[in-house]
């Protein structure tokens, strides 16, 4: 069953979008390889959903390089957290509205 | 496929956070550090106090606290390099902890020094620093055991305050220390090494 009600962003509404989001938001900044491990994806999907989420302002990736690599800070802006929030909000409110329906 | 359903996202989101939680674990290299670093100064007070050189245990405890904070720094720092992420809940515990052992610097030299207190009256102050440190660890990573070890920290440190006998004194410091720093650091270690599949 899905809510008609509760509009969940379509950019945040994908497993490894809302992986990256939920990484980022429990960490100040992570790095390309970090994200790659913990959610287990290869290179180009994850460069392509960091794509997705940059275009949108929801992060923001800072490029630098340490010992002659380069390195990219990646973290959540302050209009990522909003939708990351709202998204939530959204989520939580259909999954009770699904629990109460099975209930009656 | 990448789309999921909302029951999906529910699940996500959790495994995300849980996998972050692990990392937590990572408190059990503060206490055994600690743990071992202040056996040690305990076992040189020991001496010191045992050949006659009382006034320079002050001194043994400035090595052991200093080499303690640039331990942590340097933990704290590869640890940021190693996870390759940053955290306000890692961040928080290094901070307890440095700003603990900076506190340590001067309960355990600068205040001796000025002859701010007798020498046995650091083990009550290093007790109640001890408590507040692994008590805000207990709370942050929601770990009991930590905050009963908090707990024993302040009991110990009114203790200190009571008993006179110098073997009885050392004994409960020592045991202190293993039940509230050696035994839970191995515990919490060990922990992290499972969940990290090392």
């Amino acid at each position: 069953m899905e809510t008609n009600f509760a509009e969940l962003d379509s950019i945040i509404h994908s497993r490894v979008r809302l992986a990256i989001m939920i990484l980022l938001l429990q960490t100040e900044s992570a790095n390309f390889t970090y994200l790659k491990k913990e959610i287990d994806v290869s290179d180009g999907n994850l460069s392509s959903h960091l794509r997705k989420l940059e275009e949108a302002k929801y992060i923001k990736m800072k490029k630098s390089f340490e010992n002659r690599k380069p390195k990219t800070a990646i973290s959540l802006t302050e209009k990522g957290r909003t939708a990351l929030d709202e998204y939530t909000k959204n989520l939580e409110e259909y999954l009770h509205l699904v629990s109460e329906n099975k209930q009656k | 496929m990448d789309q999921i359903t909302n029951e999906q996202a529910l699940e996500v989101i959790k495994d995300m956070i849980e996998r972050r939680k692990m990392k937590h674990n990572q408190t059990g290299f503060y206490h055994l550090l600690w743990g071992i670093l202040i056996s040690c100064a305990i076992v040189a007070m020991y001496v010191l106090v045992g050949s006659g050189l009382d006034h320079l245990i002050v001194y043994s405890w400035a090595i052991f606290v200093v080499g303690g904070a640039v331990a942590s720094f340097v933990y704290a720092k590869r640890t940021y390099e190693k996870q390759g992420s940053s955290k306000d809940l890692d961040l928080g515990l290094s901070s307890i902890w440095i700003g603990t052992m900076i506190a340590m610097f001067f309960v355990a030299f600068i205040f001796p020094i000025l002859n701010a207190y007798k020498w046995y009256v650091i083990y009550t102050m290093v007790c109640l620093l001890m408590g507040i440190a692994n008590i805000s660890t207990g709370i942050l990573i929601k770990q009991k055991m930590s905050l009963f070890n908090g707990i024993l920290w302040w009991i110990g440190s009114i203790l200190f305050l009571i008993i006179r006998n110098e073997l009885v004194f050392m004994g409960v410091f020592v045991l202190l220390l293993v039940v509230n720093n050696i035994i839970p650091g191995f515990h919490l270690y060990n922990l992290a090494r499972k969940q990290n599949g090392n």
